[in-house]
């Protein structure tokens, strides 16, 4: 049916060095993101001089938004927004900024309020290993 | 995915530009005055006079005027005759002016002025700017954001002062007026000029409701220091009484913060009780350095219906705890640890909930130069309590160590994992006929394969070309069966087993229970992408099935389950303005659905949408939901914006929130109709308020806009309208990480 | 003390001519003018002395022609341009072509600018659009111990 074992890299040539940095040095996504670009063998340098491509990290932000509401009024389901923001500059262009959300369904429940915040930051963790993936599909679309 | 809503008005609405006069000279100002002038007659030390398109240059202000001269003896500089002055925040015309170098003051008179980057702009009898331009008093002067003939609305006032770096304005006798006919008389008002936090609503907001009756709202702002300032509202409800808002936020070094307190002292409405209502909450962030981060946010509130009749804009009418939680963590370059008091405040007679004072929690990642693979320790120590005498408190020591070896190609990916799971509890206050025990151990190695495969294929759809993917992706999983009635239950929940859900490598949320596993997921995942790499098309199928007999499913005590609910999701996003997405967990055995949401977005001209969306859940804490709601957003006329959500609850039969907004918003102003008819939570509070409340809270409500304050700032009303139906975002998470 | 016109003038420079017929001398080439605290430096200066009158008016061209005297409160006075006109009897000097004038506390440049001695007014103006620029240091500025003046501009 046509389908073959995908042969090419996922990141372009150019982006196989990239100087990477993050408003948050520590934080769990940046540790991520960097973990898999290594993975795909990318090679991060700290500085960068004007020839190899940066890629900046910036603030990540969990909002929640409610989704239902039992008979008795009080929220059932909350929806969890998860919004990652990074950027790109290729040298030689413009800087090029992206912005996406990850959307989690998330039942709460008063009674157990302790093991379902356990719960959203389990959530949260899938949910940044997603966006670090998200991220390297979304490198391959990048125009150079 | 939603779609990004945001009008952004103001740029129909230019804002006179007044080219700098300095740059226009070439000259460099500094301490000196640097005059340009066709004629220029000088007595030394004594007076200076120049005639003729006079420009005088001084620092940061700007003067051109026809005539104008400079008393040496006095240090003192008049001009007259068609006078523009200039400085970095203000355009001033003026008929004259003075400057007394020696008290550094300024003043011009029959002037009208222009503010700096804002369509803030009027006239005024007097301008006084005093200090090196801090501050700028008008006297006898008007204001208004409008440029036509006549100003759709406009303020008069005897004095108005604008500080600059106080970025607001104050008013003394305001008297306002919309088109031309005075409606309002403020004695003192203060009003935000630049800052983005207050969204440049005009003030009083004026609403009715049927829970508070009518309701004025007029807040102050107090720039208390260079880095504290304070906004009051009273916030008078006429069956209720009057409400004191006050938010305090500092920002010291690296520490900021803020903190809320909301207090009514009688509520009338209460007829069996007259004790104070109140809400406060306390935020802080902190850095101490690069590694080291700390946040606190704590919320304590007077009773349980707080929320329900007063409202907050901390909290959605309708939540059903609030957090109380403090944290510390500290940041090394392969490894981190968090120290977290976590509490909780529950609204209504909920069971009371345990909480860990402390958690403490590291984790560390240890890699290998000759050897790819990882080595992951992650380690816990809790210690539940809860306030009901009747449940057991417990010390928790965890310890998760193990080897994750990745292996990512384009083609194919397989991370294997190989844990071990250490748990010692020391457990208090058992009742005695319990199974739980005082000291146990629990060991549980954990083993996790997990693969896929990735196929691409160029194909032609809809006459244009496409490459599709195929994912599929497998994942074993292995716990050996454990006995663990022993341990009580503090934070451990099963979580959902959505599509997202299949390739975990756990059934619970907390650690008090491991499930034994000895199960195969399976899914597949099928992209369709643009040659720019744009995903129009995903659908995803998936479930896992339990090779260990005699699963029991948690929520189902009597079926003996073999395999999970199919869990399956659709993303379609073909053409630019239509976009439908829908994900299901279908249970085969049963032959029912567990749970499944479907969005169908509209997208046309410049961001109008309407959304459609039902939501079914069959089980969701032992209540079966099902809501359909409709959410559209129309520019109906060339200034009037409707924006409509209406929720459904099938089940109920009933309508769970209707909203309508009506917002007509021209450059300047803007007012706004809402309606707003939402569910009340019936929360049969544990105190003895039992108040008769009406099902259902419906409010009707009016609010001025005053726009082209901050022309950075476009003011997202369509944003700000659907963000105050209970639907709303609401950000009560802080990523300390 | 003030600044007397009667005083001895002295001229001094490489070359010199003379033009009976319009009572016009010449003077060329590092011609030097001095009366008292006054001097004034050119490349060439002409002398024409008035037939009523007898009064002599002094026209100094150079590139730039220079000009300095104290004032009465001993401050120094600077003065350059293309030409400089000088006429002790009208106790004025009058100066054109990217003329500059520097006296403490301020500094003013125009097309044309005229200073008088007596009054110590300077009056300064510009032709077609080209502006006048004039710089007046702040107060404070002026109590700064006098800046020698280097002569030779």
């Amino acid at each position: 049916c046509g389908f073959q074992l995908r042969g090419n890299y996922l990141l372009a040539p150019e982006l196989q060095t990239i100087a990477f940095s993050s408003v948050d040095q520590y934080g769990e996504l940046t540790r991520l993101v960097k973990q898999h670009l290594t993975i795909n063998d990318v090679n991060l340098v700290q500085k960068s001089d004007d020839k190899i491509p940066q890629m900046r990290m910036l603030q990540d932000n969990l909002d929640r938004r409610t989704l239902s509401v039992f008979p008795n009024g009080q929220v059932a389901e909350y929806e969890l927004i998860y919004t990652v923001r990074y950027q790109i500059l290729i040298p030689g262009q413009d800087i090029q900024n992206f912005r996406f959300e990850l959307n989690r369904d998330y039942q709460d429940d008063p009674d157990i309020a302790l093991a379902k915040s356990r719960e959203l930051s389990l959530m949260l963790r899938e949910m940044r290993k997603e966006a670090a993936n998200k991220i390297l599909r979304d490198m391959a679309s990048i125009q150079l | 995915q939603n779609i990004e809503i945001n009008t952004n008005i103001t740029s129909q609405c230019p804002i006179p530009f007044y080219a700098n006069i300095a740059n226009e000279t070439g000259k460099q100002a500094d301490e000196s005055f640097t005059i340009l002038s066709s004629t220029s007659s000088i007595k030394k030390g004594k007076f200076a006079k120049f005639t003729g398109g006079v420009t005088l240059l001084n620092q940061d202000k700007s003067i051109v005027a026809d005539e104008l001269s400079v008393n040496r003896s006095t240090s003192s500089v008049d001009a007259n005759g068609d006078i523009h002055f200039q400085n970095k925040g203000i355009d001033i015309f003026a008929e004259s002016l003075i400057i007394n170098q020696q008290k550094k003051s300024t003043s011009l008179t029959s002037t009208s002025y222009q503010l700096n980057g804002s369509a803030g702009h009027g006239s005024a009898k007097e301008i006084n700017i005093d200090g090196n331009s801090k501050t700028l008093s008008f006297i006898d002067s008007s204001f208004t954001t409008c440029y036509d003939p006549v100003p759709d609305w406009q303020m008069r006032a005897s004095e108005i002062t604008i500080s600059s770096d106080k970025k607001s304005l104050e008013a003394y006798n305001a008297r306002f007026s919309l088109f031309d006919v005075p409606i309002l008389y403020i004695p003192y008002l203060t009003m935000p000029i630049s800052d983005d936090r207050q969204s440049g609503f005009l003030y009083p907001k004026i609403s009715t409701s049927n829970s508070s009756g009518l309701e004025v709202e007029t807040p102050y702002y107090v720039n208390i220091s260079e880095n504290m300032d304070a906004t009051i509202t009273p916030r008078y409800m006429s069956e209720r009484g009057t409400q004191l808002i006050t938010e305090f936020r500092y920002l010291q070094g690296l520490q900021s913060g803020q903190v809320d307190i909301e207090y009514l002292n009688k509520d009338k409405k209460l007829t069996n009780n007259d004790d104070s209502r109140y809400l406060a909450r306390f935020q802080h962030i902190g850095t101490f350095s690069e590694r080291f981060r700390a946040h606190v946010d704590y919320t304590t509130i007077s009773d349980d219906n707080y929320l329900v009749d007063l409202g907050s804009s901390q909290f959605n009418s309708n939540d059903a705890y609030l957090y109380q939680v403090g944290e510390l963590a500290y940041f090394a370059d392969n490894w981190q640890t968090t120290l977290k008091m976590q509490d909780f405040e529950l609204l209504g007679n909920h069971q009371q909930s345990y909480k860990t004072l402390p958690q403490i929690e590291a984790s560390r990642q240890q890699t290998f130069d000759d050897f790819d693979g990882l080595f992951d320790i992650y380690a816990e120590f809790s210690s539940f309590d809860t306030s009901d005498k009747t449940k057991p408190t417990a010390q928790r020591y965890h310890v998760e160590a193990g080897l994750l070896y990745p292996m990512v190609t384009p083609a194919w990916f397989l991370n294997s994992e190989l844990k071990v799971l250490q748990t010692n509890y020391s457990q208090q206050n058992i009742s005695n006929n319990s199974l739980l025990e005082k000291n146990i151990s629990r060991t549980l190695p954990k083993v996790r394969l997990h693969g896929g495969v990735n196929f691409d294929r160029n194909i032609a759809l809809f006459n244009s070309d496409y490459n599709q993917t195929l994912e599929p992706q497998l994942q074993y999983l292995y716990i050996p069966e454990k006995e663990q009635n022993n341990i009580g239950i503090y934070d451990t929940t099963n979580l959902q087993d959505d599509y997202n859900g299949l390739f975990r490598d756990r059934r619970f949320s907390g650690i008090d229970r491991i499930a034994q596993a000895n199960q195969i997921s399976w899914g597949v995942t099928s992209r369709l992408l643009t040659e720019e790499n744009n995903e129009v098309l995903r659908f995803s199928l998936g479930r896992i099935v339990y090779l260990n007999d005699g699963k029991i499913d948690d929520t189902d005590q009597d079926a003996l389950v073999d395999k999970s609910a199919l869990a399956a999701d659709i993303f379609v996003n073909l053409s630019r303005n239509w976009q439908f997405s829908s994900d299901i967990q279908y249970n085969t055995d049963l032959g029912v659905t567990n749970k499944s949401q479907t969005t169908l977005d509209y997208l046309f001209s410049n961001n109008q949408t309407i959304q459609l969306n039902h939501r079914y859940a069959r089980d969701v804490s032992g209540e079966s939901l099902e809501q359909m709601s409709l959410a559209t957003n129309v520019k109906i006329a060339q200034r009037w914006q409707l924006v409509g959500r209406f929720t459904q609850d099938l089940q109920g039969k009933r309508s769970i929130e209707s909203y309508a907004g009506l917002e007509y918003s021209s450059c300047c102003w803007g007012i706004r109709f809402t309606y707003h008819r939402n569910i009340n939570s019936k929360i049969d509070d544990a105190g003895n308020i039992d108040e008769n409340r009406d099902a259902f809270d419906s409010s009707f409500n009016i609010q001025f806009v005053y726009n082209g304050i901050n022309s950075n700032k476009s003011s997202n009303s369509v944003g700000d309208m659907f963000n105050s139906s209970i639907f709303g975002y609401k950000r009560p998470y802080f990523l300390n990480n | 003390e003030k600044f007397n016109v009667e005083q001895e003038i002295k001229i001094s420079s490489s070359r010199q001519a003379a033009d009976l017929k319009n009572k016009i001398f010449s003077y060329i080439d590092n011609v030097i003018i001095a009366q008292g605290t006054l001097t004034i430096h050119a490349e060439l200066v002409q002398v024409i002395t008035e037939d009523k009158s007898d009064n002599k008016i002094y026209i100094a061209k150079g590139s730039p022609a220079t000009f300095e005297q104290t004032l009465q409160d001993g401050s120094p006075i600077n003065l350059q341009a293309n030409e400089i006109r000088y006429e002790p009897s009208m106790n004025t000097v009058v100066i054109s072509g990217n003329a500059l004038l520097r006296q403490e506390g301020s500094e003013v440049s125009g097309s044309k600018i005229t200073y008088n001695f007596d009054t110590e007014y300077v009056n300064a103006e510009s032709l077609d659009n080209a502006k006048v620029e004039t710089v007046l240091q702040p107060k404070n500025k002026t109590e700064l111990p006098k800046k020698s003046k280097d002569k030779q501009e």
